[in-house]
């Protein structure tokens, strides 16, 4: 009896911690996923919809003097003064075809957009809402590498369609996605400063051009300023020690203790050339740089330039460093044909996007950069590449500050003039996330029948212990012990084995929890390759956090089930008539 | 006097396999510290009448009182902690559970606090006090009916029932164990014995006879 009771407490304890650990890995994946997918957007997006594009509201600036005959884009309309530069007696009659006014009773044109931003401060739920901007472009990148060595230089080139998003300086999220700064980016930012990039856009950039010494040591001056060398390594080939160091045989991939010669930040002209007084085995030395690589920095990332952009994690693996140069192209209508524009750009960091597919394309650039390359294409043409990004305190509050949002607008009269869409409802995410929903769902489901099949098990042991006990379920009563009593006993053992169960499940998907990555290394080197692509996994590695909120959900579902898998053999035990044992007996 | 155990027109049908009338109408009166036998033939239903009158079984009808209350599914469980204790041919003692927690078994049921505090004199009454601590498997015949009488003794109830209490027992532990049950009748407890046993019997205060299902006082 004691081992059928074993083997049902074994087997709660099994679906316990395959459910466990499998719910709090997805759990996990879906925060990581979603925080990603929130930090590059929002976790609610307010967009203009057709309504906004007709009015007379947003129309009215491409028809009057004040606005220079230019519609606005939504972060304009939020610092434009007046809500209707229209001048009667100055401007020309308004076309039959616009639309009338939409004005409050005292006469003054309703200000969708401003009205907005008012009830936004209204809610607390609402961290910051930020004006966005998407636009569409060509994104071209010429990587320049080895320029130190003639024989080894190298000159390659990435072109790609991509949308430019705005980056929003206040958003904790996006700035959390950031990745790494590495040795290599630093050093191509130093190369590249030695180059004059003036003629990036050219379809064809020809021989290199240098950039002058003063410059080159301003701008070294200026990049040495948020950065600081702490080591250089060596490489595994191609540089040979200087003589003091003889004694010692430096292998690669050394770390040496390094400190910047400031002096010759303003005679070296190229990056191999800046000195270090570096320590080996206590013995110092002053070397150039040459091919040795930077062991160990410390960097702090500066504000984004008007030319910079950071890129997704993609085009870090594809070979791009950080100070790569390029442009971005877009295309500008004129009169009689579209004219292709080009933007400078440098590539000054890369973030992680995710696994969204709009992910891998979606480059972040400057407020005014964005602007510019978005402006060029009529506003209303790319009418759902504007809107308002709202950063929440809390993202579980998505869906009920939309609701909240939606009924204000509603009081407030414009809500025909945008659409309140939170990141369960963006075109480029939701079937992922009905997807993962869906999955979780079925699981869910199948995870429920496992549970009721196991603890259906404990049904037949407390059957059998009835059985087995029926002699003394007779004496107790005998002396005095109530039927219901009797039935507790087995209610109760009901519950204390699916508990046991419960609770050893959960200890064991706690150690399986911390030691996951371990266990995963070892999984991997025993198949031959690895158990779980990190990277498609949306970073690092799997998250190992246990997820309470489905602790909580299996330790209740499990005692409900197994109190009512109790319930039948307490029925059965309190049936049990003393007279009839005890009498056969 | 007020009887503290009343039986009136007991009857029981068994229906399986076929209908079986064993019990045709018992009336029965038992005064505090009176001593009553039944004797009968072996299926004549003794046992039946016992633990129907013990409340373990329910008459198909009639009325069985015990102190005064008519016993009904709601009190046999309480009149079977408080007011009666039981004395098997076979002991029933809980074999997993040592002596002391046999007899004070019926004192945590009724959840008395501290439930062991009249363990050692119960067992010391039956002589078991070196057994306090053995388990019930470990004792011979004699020491658990010793051990049963103490434990049905628990609580101090009114009415003793014992069916063929020395029924397993040689000549002298039997004595012994009938010795030990008339002491609680003298200390004034009802006992109502089921047996063969025509000595044990004689030292009851009557002796009542079950033949074809009534109760005729007097040896047959």
């Amino acid at each position: 009896m004691s081992i059928i009771s074993l083997v049902s407490i074994l087997v709660i304890a099994l679906v316990v911690w395959l459910l466990v650990v499998f719910f709090s890995v997805t759990t996990g994946l879906e925060k990581v996923w979603v925080d990603k997918l929130v930090a590059v957007t929002s976790p609610i997006r307010v967009q203009p919809t057709d309504a906004y594009y007709r009015s007379y509201y947003f129309q009215i600036d491409a028809l009057s003097t004040a606005s220079d005959y230019t519609a606005k884009s939504i972060g304009e309309k939020v610092e434009t003064a007046t809500s209707d530069p229209y001048q009667d007696d100055f401007d020309e009659e308004l076309p039959t075809f616009l639309p009338a006014a939409d004005r409050l009773a005292d006469g003054t044109l309703r200000d969708p957009v401003k009205d907005a931003f008012k009830i936004f401060q209204t809610l607390p739920e609402i961290a910051r809402a930020v004006p966005y901007e998407v636009a569409i472009s060509t994104l071209k990148l010429r990587l320049l590498r080895h320029l130190n060595n003639p024989f080894d230089e190298t000159q390659s080139f990435i072109t790609q369609a991509i949308y430019v998003t705005n980056f929003d300086e206040g958003n904790e999220r996006f700035q959390k996605s950031f990745l790494p700064i590495r040795g290599s980016d630093l050093k191509n930012q130093l190369e590249m400063l030695t180059l004059n990039h003036d003629a990036i856009q050219e379809d064809t950039p020809g021989q290199l051009l240098r950039a002058d010494q003063a410059t080159l040591s301003k701008a070294w001056k200026a990049f040495f300023e948020n950065t600081k060398i702490l080591a250089l390594q060596t490489p595994l080939r191609g540089w040979r020690p200087p003589k003091t160091f003889d004694n010692s045989k430096l292998p690669g991939d050394i770390k040496l203790k390094a400190t910047l010669e400031t002096s010759s930040l303003e005679t070296a002209h190229e990056a191999q050339e800046l000195r270090f007084k570096v320590e080996w085995k206590g013995q110092q030395e002053e070397i150039a740089l040459g091919p040795l690589l930077i062991g160990s920095f410390e960097a702090k990332r500066q504000p984004l330039a008007e030319s910079g952009i950071y890129l997704p994690r993609g085009y870090q693996e594809a070979g791009v460093l950080m100070g790569d140069r390029g442009y971005l192209a877009y295309y500008s209508p004129t009169a009689s044909t579209l004219q292709e524009q080009r933007a400078p750009i440098v590539v000054e960091g890369f973030y992680d996007p995710g696994i969204f597919p709009m992910g891998g394309k979606l480059v972040v650039a400057s407020p005014d950069l964005t602007n510019q390359i978005r402006a060029a294409a009529p506003l209303e043409e790319s009418g759902l590449l504007n809107g308002i990004n709202l950063s929440l305190h809390h993202i579980g509050d998505a869906d009920n500050v939309k609701v909240q949002l939606q009924q204000a607008f509603e009081e407030a009269g414009i809500a025909p003039y945008w659409k309140i869409e939170t990141y369960k409802e963006f075109d480029f995410s939701k079937d992922l996330i009905q997807q993962l929903q869906s999955e979780k769902h079925i699981f869910g489901l199948i995870s429920a029948v496992i549970i009721i099949v196991a603890c259906s098990n404990i049904i037949s042991m407390l059957i059998l212990l009835v059985n087995d006990k029926k002699l003394e379920i007779g004496i107790l009563r005998s002396i005095g012990a109530s039927a219901f009593s009797i039935a507790s006993i087995f209610g109760i053992a009901g519950i204390v084995m699916g508990m046991l169960g419960s609770a050893m499940g959960s200890l064991l998907a706690y150690i399986t929890l911390e030691n996951l990555h371990p266990l995963l290394d070892f999984i991997s080197r025993v198949q031959g390759y690895a158990a779980f692509n990190p990277m498609f996994y949306g970073g690092g590695s799997l998250p190992n956090q246990l997820s309470w909120n489905v602790l909580f959900f299996v330790w209740g579902a499990t005692a409900l089930l197994s109190l009512i898998a109790g319930i039948v053999p307490a029925i059965k035990a309190s049936q049990v008539r003393p007279s009839a044992i005890l009498r056969s007996e | 006097m007020t009887p503290v155990l009343q039986a009136r027109n007991i009857r029981k049908t068994f229906t399986h396999p076929t209908a079986l009338d064993v019990l045709k109408g018992v009336d029965l009166d038992v005064y505090p510290g009176e001593a009553i036998a039944i004797l009968g033939r072996s299926g004549e239903g003794k046992s039946t009448l016992l633990q129907i009158l013990g409340t373990l079984d329910t008459p198909t009808s009639g009325e069985v009182h015990i102190l005064g209350k008519q016993v009904g599914p709601q009190l046999a469980g309480l009149i079977r902690n408080q007011h009666i204790g039981f004395i098997f041919q076979s002991y029933h003692l809980l074999e997993d559970y040592t002596v002391l927690e046999n007899v004070l078994m019926p004192a945590w049921i009724a959840r008395q606090t501290p439930p062991s505090a009249h363990g050692p004199a119960l067992l010391e009454k039956v002589g078991l006090t070196e057994r306090a601590h053995h388990y019930g498997k470990q004792l011979s015949g004699g020491e658990k009916q010793r051990a049963a009488i103490a434990r049905a003794l628990c609580n101090d109830p009114q009415i003793l029932f014992a069916d063929e209490p020395s029924g397993n027992l040689d000549g002298a532990t039997a004595q012994g164990i009938q010795d030990l049950l008339f002491q609680c009748v003298q200390a004034g407890k009802s006992l109502i014995v089921v047996t063969h046993d025509l000595n044990l019997a004689r030292k009851c205060h009557k002796q009542y006879t079950l033949k074809q299902g009534l109760l005729h006082l007097g040896l047959d």
